[in-house]
């Protein structure tokens, strides 16, 4: 049970720290948000994988919870974001700073 | 107790409150003369209200309890004296009486806030030392805090800005230090809960380690001690003295300083001693660079205002020395030290405001030959500098006579280093009495000179009270001391020492 | 088997009555014309109102119902901000229900995330609550500081999120390999030994601190509070602080490190929290002093806020034994909390301009002659802020100096004694600004007749409050 473990949360974790590190070090806005959409996933990841390590199928239905979820966050994320771009005309965290001191 | 008693200590204390709740009801209805003259009003019902008081609490005598309690009023705090809070009542009740007066005869903008802030830290101060509950203490002493941080900042003189941040920063953080202290006494003894005779009880019947005493006493030491000026945590003081209005400062150096050393007797001291015992040594050499360090800078002042204020600072010194030695001679030294000292330092206060005011200067070599011009200020603010100096007939004299002897004692070495605090302020006392008052005018004054008033008729009964209770306590201090003897030899803390 | 009709519906009382009238307020306010839209607000009121009287008549466990009304009283002040906001936006009353109905939603979904005893549903119910929250901070669609206010918290958001799922799912992998359910939260003392668990657990904390804005994730607080509009910058800066706090403190009641081999677990975790509570203080505070900008400055005040609930939620873990002591201090403190943040933050919005993302301290000069009621208010929730006498804020932070002596945490204690002198200086400012005569430009700040009877009976509440506590421990 342990090596189907670790072939699958290994590999997630891997997705987890890769989303983490985009949604740290990346400018464009939709890249980021996919990074946390990745992040979402591998986090989906370790739960279908202990589900089925251990014959449960609980894991699987928290996963459909969590696709919901990320879908209703990337329609208000996306909302946000075109409205965003409408307006500022970019999507470069670089150049979109009018809060601050 | 009986009645009499009950009505006019909580009179003293809640009066002012009440006319305060008064003037801020009245607020659109009445005028600032009529502001003026209620808090006026107040001032002397409280004034009369703690003589009685105190007068009740002295007759009592031997049989006196140690803390002698009121009946409490409806769900307000109770109140009671002791031999130590009733010389701290009166002087806060003097003080205010004078500082109101002194008020009367100022020209003030927005004059009902001011009434109203000056009514709320009266109460305040009364309540600080007369309440029965340590919690309440604290509470009362921040009802005394706010109105001076609000007061500075809308009618400061110069600098106004910085020093009421500094001010209420050390003041709160001593607060704060303090807190944390009696809350761990609280925590530590397991006592009932925050009265003085729960605490007192817990103590006697399980009394604090020394471990936790020395930690303990070490908080409640630097957290009161910022309070009262004590070096390294006094660089508050004398630029808050010299921006505060002056009815302000007059009751926060007469008055509110006095608290942290009031609390340091009544409550840190019985119930630590051995605290008190590790820390004193430190307490005294502390409370000698205050003497010392403190008296040098105050020599070297030109700005009357702040000398008067780092002389204050100096003389809290000697009233630590007294602390330090615990022992019934030197702590009554140091209670008739804070009692004297509270009235001559509000009435320099007041004084130098006056001379401030009138000759639109505040270097005292630019001034001179008032003398002439001004002969009754000129006596009052003689007055005063004996008084500071520590003449015989004024109520210092009597502390400071005590202070040096319980510390000849306690250590001879501390005693004369001490005693050099006497020299410093007759030198200042007496050069600024010099440099104000006697020789020639100076260019700028000498135009001026001719259009100086005298000290006008409100300003003469304020400094009067202040003057006529510091003979009465010189001449008297059997008033003081016999209350006070009573109560300190009760607590087995201060026998330790001579 | 559970079906729609065993379902204890009577425990959810509060949600569902935000929720359906959310749905409903929403539905109408799209379909009704303009004349409607003022019943159509009060719709929605009413269905607050529901909620509290549901919360308050059929209360069953004390504490749900204290923090359900605390999230709903949010949730009733913010929508009354939210009048005036879209009154100086010039939106018509259809947005203004449509936010409300968001802010009613959002408050359902915190309701649920504090009160329930599943981790699973607390993450939705999180997510369902952040989305809203999404959505209310960038509500002022053509303003770019509110859209970068959105986009910020909506990155923050989603990898908070994210960090708590991750955490779940290791929490339940350690569940299925251990054989216990460690979706329910009153396992979790079992599962201290488990690796996966541990790292769950840890997880799951720091998606909660990013929520709660506690070090080293508090970065986002001062942008997104600044730019986000008045109303929602209130409730994030309460409600969401108090949501987390109470999601803390559940799962902190829960751990039970009473077996001998778990004690060494117990020192780490309290040392860690209290690190984290004592950088969280001094970050806020030494953040504060410098700020000039009023929602900024309210930012590193809910920043130092979270240290001070931190160190009694390390308290806690400490000191089990003081589980009822606790309840009550949480419940006071963010009561207290509450109340003064809500009177500033309506102060904030009562300028004529509806973007409040440069105001500054000096915008208060000459309040105090102009509105000396109000300003006199603004005092008093201020100085309850501080930790000043005898406020109710000056009471609760008593009351966790006193149980973090008990729970011996001596350190935390003098950090929190020297952060609270330190938010004095930024607090009194604010009174020093408002005691200040104006300078060239006359006083804008111009309550309306609601903000003014709200702001001073906020400050009514904090004195009373605190009076009631006297007389209560007076009687004892």
């Amino acid at each position: 049970m342990t090596e189907c473990l670790t072939n699958f949360i290994v590999p997630a974790a891997m997705l987890f720290v890769t989303g983490m590190l985009g949604v740290m070090f990346k400018r464009n806005m939709i890249t980021i948000f996919m990074c946390v959409e990745m992040m979402l996933v591998a986090a989906m990841l370790v739960f279908t994988a202990f589900a089925s390590a251990t014959n449960d199928i609980e894991g699987g239905v928290f996963v459909f919870f969590i696709i919901a979820i990320a879908a209703s966050e990337v329609a208000v994320g996306l909302a946000i974001l075109t409205r965003l771009f409408k307006v500022d005309d970019t999507l470069s965290t670089k150049e979109i700073n009018t809060l601050g001191d | 107790m009986d009645t009499s008693f009950d009505i006019t200590l909580n009179t003293a204390v809640y009066a002012p409150f009440a006319f305060a709740i008064i003037i801020a009801v009245l607020w659109k209805a009445i005028g600032s003369k009529t502001a003026a003259a209620i808090a006026a009003l107040s001032s002397g019902v409280s004034f009369v209200s703690a003589l009685a008081a105190c007068w009740g609490f002295y007759k009592l005598g031997s049989n006196m309890a140690m803390f002698a309690p009121a009946e409490q009023l409806y769900m307000l705090p109770q109140l009671c004296l002791s031999g130590v809070s009733a010389p701290m009542l009166f002087l806060a009740a003097t003080v205010s009486l004078a500082a109101t007066i002194y008020s009367l005869s100022l020209d003030i903008k927005n004059a009902k806030l001011y009434f109203v802030l000056l009514l709320v830290m009266q109460g305040g101060l009364c309540g600080a030392f007369t309440s029965a509950n340590v919690l309440w203490m604290y509470m009362f002493h921040e009802f005394a805090l706010v109105p001076t941080f609000i007061a500075m900042v809308i009618w400061g003189s110069a600098g106004k800005r910085m020093a009421a941040m500094q001010m209420a920063i050390y003041l709160t953080l001593g607060a704060l230090v303090s807190l944390v202290g009696i809350i761990a006494v609280y925590a530590v003894t397991g006592a009932a809960g925050f009265n003085m005779e729960a605490i007192s009880a817990a103590v006697v019947s399980k009394p604090v380690s020394q471990y936790w005493q020395y930690y303990i006493f070490a908080m409640l030491m630097f957290g009161l001690g910022t309070l009262v000026s004590l070096f390294p945590f006094y660089t508050w003081a004398p630029r808050t003295y010299a921006c505060a209005p002056t009815a302000f400062a007059m009751l926060h150096a007469g008055v509110l300083k006095k608290f942290g050393l009031f609390m340091l007797i009544q409550f840190a001291i019985p119930v630590l001693p051995l605290g008190c015992a590790d820390w004193s040594h430190t307490m005294a050499v502390l409370a000698l660079f205050n003497v010392i360090y403190i008296g040098f800078v105050t020599m070297a002042q030109r700005d009357v205002k702040l000398m008067v204020s780092y002389s204050s600072v100096g003389h809290m010194g000697m009233c630590f020395l007294g602390l330090a030695t615990m022992s019934v001679l030197g702590v009554g030294g140091a209670i008739i030290m804070m009692f004297g000292h509270g009235l001559s330092v509000a009435l320099m206060l007041m004084l130098s405001n006056i001379v401030v005011n009138r000759t639109n200067q505040w270097d005292m070599m630019k001034m001179g030959g008032l003398y002439k011009r001004t002969p009754v200020l000129a006596g009052f603010f003689i007055a005063g500098t004996m008084a500071t100096v520590g003449l015989p007939m004024f109520a210092n004299f009597w502390g400071e006579l005590a202070i040096l002897t319980s510390l000849w004692s306690f250590s001879p070495a501390i005693c004369a280093l001490g005693a050099t605090g006497l020299i410093f302020s007759a030198v200042y006392g007496l050069r600024a009495v010099a440099r104000i008052f006697m020789g020639v005018p100076s260019g700028e004054l000498s135009k001026n000179i001719s259009s100086i008033a005298d000290i006008s008729g409100a300003e003469r009964v304020a400094a009067s009270v202040l003057v006529a209770v510091l003979i009465l306590a010189g001449t008297c201090p059997g008033l003081i001391t016999k209350p006070a003897d009573v109560l300190l030899k009760s607590f087995p803390a201060y026998n330790q020492g001579k | 088997m559970e079906t729609l009709y065993s379902f204890d519906w009577a425990s959810v009382k509060m949600e569902a009555a935000l929720v359906i009238f959310a749905v409903l307020a929403l539905l109408s306010a799209v379909a009704l014309p303009r004349r409607f839209q003022t019943s159509v607000s009060a719709l929605a009121f009413v269905g607050m109102y529901l909620a509290l009287i549901l919360a308050c008549v059929f209360a069953d466990r004390l504490m749900y119902c204290a923090y359900g009304c605390l999230i709903v009283i949010c949730a009733l002040l913010t929508s009354q901000m939210s009048f005036s906001f879209f009154d100086k936006l010039g939106r018509s009353g259809q947005s203004r229900n449509e936010y409300i109905a968001v802010v009613m939603m959002s408050a359902a979904g915190l309701i649920l995330f504090g009160n329930t005893d599943n981790m699973m549903v607390a993450f939705v119910a999180l997510e369902c609550a952040t989305i809203c929250l999404y959505i209310m901070a960038a509500f002022s669609k053509d303003c770019a500081s509110s859209l970068e206010a959105g986009v910020k918290y909506l990155i923050v958001g989603g990898f908070s999120g994210a960090l708590m799922l991750m955490g779940i799912a290791f929490m339940y992998g350690a569940g299925r390999i251990e054989g216990v359910d460690f979706m329910y939260m009153g396992n979790f003392s079992a599962g201290l030994l488990n690796g996966f668990f541990k790292t769950g657990l840890v997880l799951v904390f720091a998606g909660v601190f990013f929520k709660i804005a506690a070090f080293p994730f508090q970065f986002w607080a001062p942008d997104v509070y600044q730019g986000a509009p008045t109303p929602s910058s209130a409730f994030f800066a309460v409600a969401s602080k108090i949501a987390g706090v109470v999601f803390l403190a559940k799962i902190c009641a829960y751990l039970n490190f009473n077996s001998a081999d778990l004690l060494s677990v117990k020192e780490d975790v309290v040392l860690t929290l209290s690190v984290i509570a004592g950088a969280t203080i001094i970050v806020g505070n030494l953040g504060g002093i410098t700020q000039m900008r009023t929602k900024r400055l309210l930012a590193f005040s809910g920043i130092s806020n979270a240290g001070y609930l931190l160190v009694l939620i390390a308290a806690l873990l400490a000191e089990p034994s003081s589980a009822y002591a606790f309840n009550t201090v949480l419940i006071f403190y963010l009561g207290a909390y509450m109340m003064a943040n809500y009177a500033l933050f309506i102060a904030v919005g009562q300028f004529p301009e509806a973007n409040q993302t440069a105001q500054t301290l000096s915008d208060y000069r000459g309040s105090f002659k102009k509105h000396p009621v109000v300003s006199l208010a603004l005092s008093v929730n201020l100085a309850s802020l501080a930790g000043i006498p005898p406020t109710s804020g000056f009471f609760a932070k008593l009351m966790v100096l006193v149980l973090a002596w008990y729970a011996q945490l001596y350190w935390l204690l003098g950090i929190m004694v020297a952060g609270s002198v330190v938010s004095i200086y930024y607090y009194f400012s604010w009174i020093r600004s408002m005691a200040e005569p104006e300078d060239k430009t006359p006083c804008q700040f111009a309550p309306t007749a609601a903000a003014k009877q709200t702001i001073v009976l906020l400050a009514i509440c904090v004195l009373a409050i605190s009076a009631a506590v006297l007389v209560f421990a007076g009687a004892q």
